[in-house]
């Protein structure tokens, strides 16, 4: 679209080479680096939250009742981040809190991927009947909004952390069914998967050892994409009182906790909701690189 | 109209609705005894006895099913625990509240999302289309009680020019709306440009650049009408979202919808009044698909001969 336009070539020439850096098909844009710095540093956090949190979440202090964090001239020494409205260090709930969501969401996240990964597959394999009940729960649950259902579950069986999680897991199993049924399908039909077959594998060989991995990468992606949504859905469920529940803290929960006091310690309820937004923000901007990356027709 | 098409559609609309009404009544006797649950533990055997009875829960259980089906098609769901009057008027007087707030919404984040989405397929690469899609990333990620919450900092505590929640003005309404049509907005910009992205590129737009049509012509009466399909599509999937999001924002704001009723019957477990709510937004969810899908039809002739095909 340049050739006609423009007269003489040196100025194109020169346009050309820097603007499109493509080093190769995994280079990474800054914005894609900082989300995936901050991915890391947020499971070292999942993952090493006791051992970096300076006190107990549950330690009450309450002669140091709502303290201000280090930026303020009010703040105390020994509490960074200041004290919640029962003295608890702030630092270390929040320490906790990500810990607790994040290991939610990404169980949450496993058991509705591997839900939906076998129960896609079986709809494919055995098409018919089956594939039509398949089909119609992920029609039905597509249909609900996954908040509404979560609700009732938990005002018909009570709340306790297993039913929780067993939430957390059903939310996306939907578009992994779908997902892994339509691609099933059309790798069945590929040279590699009929020569298998004719050799006499075994389903549980065909589809497990050499369709499966031929088709994980969209999996995974959309594995990305279902981790943010599984984690609003954990801290908006906590954040209305109806999640995750005190003693135990969630990012939501603090921020639920937190709102009743915007006036005098704003800071109760931004930290959590910041930890919140960055983390699914990142996982986001990585996803729809690795989508990407995995994908060239989607550019 | 194909009627067969219609017909095939309007079935799997009533079959949805079907299961909805059973999940609510599998998941209530799957707890056991109701009684267990409603009534508070010191009570005697002879008094759960004459509830049990009262309730009908020494039934049959098919009978109970029946009994159940039958009131629910009559929007009989039972009578608040928590103020003992029918469940369904507590509903209805919540219902006009969130239509508000959610038609509101839905016309903000059409107004906004259509635009800029087709402004940025057609200036692809530009401020625009990066401003968009920033915009897109941003409604997606950012969970809408936070934004709620930074609102009300910023809004009602600092600058003090909006009510921090409640309901009456229309002040009262802008931070609740800006809350809800942020993420709606933002997908709706993101389909519309990748939907008006694959139609600027196809044979009948260069097809309309040669016979000399404007640029504004090209895009708004060729390329959007072809792009709206898909669009129509993804505004009614982002339905379910927006229910979702109205939940958490009404409780954010105080708004005394129907999605602030829902969790503080959740909370206190008057299950009369949840069991309402979720068929009714069953139902809600079950026609506005059902127009998607009918509007499909409409616009996509190609739908109505081929008849359905399970793709993707």
């Amino acid at each position: 679209m340049s050739a006609e336009t423009a007269g003489p070539t040196v100025p194109q020439a020169s346009e050309d080479t820097p603007r499109k850096p493509q080093a190769g098909a995994w280079h990474m844009p800054l914005l894609v680096r900082l989300s995936a710095g901050l991915l890391i540093i947020v499971s070292v956090v999942a993952l090493l939250a006791p051992l970096l949190a300076p006190y107990g979440y549950e330690e009450t202090d309450l002669l140091y009742r709502l303290k201000a964090p280090f930026w303020s001239p009010l703040s105390i020494e020994g509490h960074v981040l200041g004290t919640d409205k029962l003295g608890r260090d702030l630092l270390s709930r929040l320490l906790i809190a990500t810990q607790v969501s994040i290991a939610l969401a990404l169980l949450g996240t496993l058991i509705g991927a591997a839900l939906g990964t076998v129960l896609g597959v079986v709809a494919a394999h055995r098409g018919g009947i089956v594939d039509e009940i398949v089909m119609m729960l992920v029609d039905w649950q597509a249909a609900m909004p996954f908040l509404i259902i979560a609700l009732s579950v938990l005002a018909f069986l009570g709340n306790n952390f297993y039913l929780f999680l067993a939430l957390m897991g059903l939310a996306g199993w939907e578009t992994y069914a779908r997902l892994t049924r339509s691609l099933v399908l059309s790798a069945r039909e590929q040279g590699y998967a009929v020569a298998v077959r004719a050799l006499g594998a075994r389903p549980l060989r065909l589809y497990g050892r050499h369709i499966l991995p031929n088709v994980i990468g969209p999996l995974i992606v959309q594995l990305t994409l279902n981790f943010p949504q599984t984690i609003l859905l954990e801290t908006s469920l906590s954040f209305l009182g109806l999640g995750i529940q005190p003693p135990l803290t969630s990012l939501g929960q603090m921020l639920g906790e937190g709102r009743d006091y915007l006036l005098t310690a704003w800071w109760l309820a931004v930290l959590p909701g910041a930890v919140i937004f960055f983390t699914t923000l990142s996982m986001s901007l990585f996803g729809d690189w690795l989508r990407t990356r995995l994908d060239p027709t989607q550019r | 109209m194909n009627l067969r098409y219609a017909a095939i559609k309007l079935l799997r609309a009533m079959l949805t609705l079907w299961l909805v009404v059973t999940f609510v009544f599998v998941v209530l006797r799957l707890t056991g005894d109701p009684t267990q649950q409603l009534l508070p533990d010191d009570v005697g055997p002879e008094i759960r006895a004459y509830y049990r009875t009262a309730w009908g829960l020494d039934r049959p259980l098919w009978e109970q099913y029946g009994r159940y089906f039958e009131a629910a098609l009559r929007g009989d769901f039972g009578i608040s625990f928590r103020n003992k009057q029918p469940a369904i008027d507590l509903i209805w007087q919540r219902v006009p509240k969130t239509l508000e707030l959610g038609l509101a919404t839905f016309f903000c984040a059409v107004a906004l999302g259509i635009p800029l989405g087709v402004l940025a397929a057609v200036w692809r690469d530009s401020w625009v289309d990066r401003l968009t899609m920033s915009f897109a990333v941003f409604g997606f990620s950012m969970p809408n009680f936070f934004l709620g919450i930074l609102l009300i900092l910023l809004f009602a505590l600092n600058l003090r020019v909006l009510p921090s929640s409640g309901y009456g003005t229309w002040q009262h309404m802008v931070m609740p709306v800006f809350t809800l049509a942020t993420a709606f907005a933002g997908a709706i910009a993101r389909f519309t440009r990748s939907a008006m992205l694959e139609v600027l590129s196809r044979d009948y737009m260069r097809t309309a650049e040669a016979e000399g049509a404007s640029r504004l012509r090209r895009v708004w009466l060729h390329a959007f009408p072809n792009a709206a399909i898909p669009v129509v599509t993804i505004i009614g999937f982002s339905l379910g979202g927006m229910i979702g999001g109205a939940v958490v924002t009404e409780n954010v704001f105080a708004w005394p919808g129907v999605g602030r009723l829902l969790t503080s019957s959740v909370a206190d477990r008057d299950l009369s009044i949840v069991q309402g709510i979720v068929v009714l937004v069953a139902i809600t969810m079950v026609s506005a698909n059902l127009l998607v899908d009918l509007a499909y039809g409409w616009l996509d002739p190609r739908v109505r001969v081929g008849g359905r095909e399970r793709s993707r």
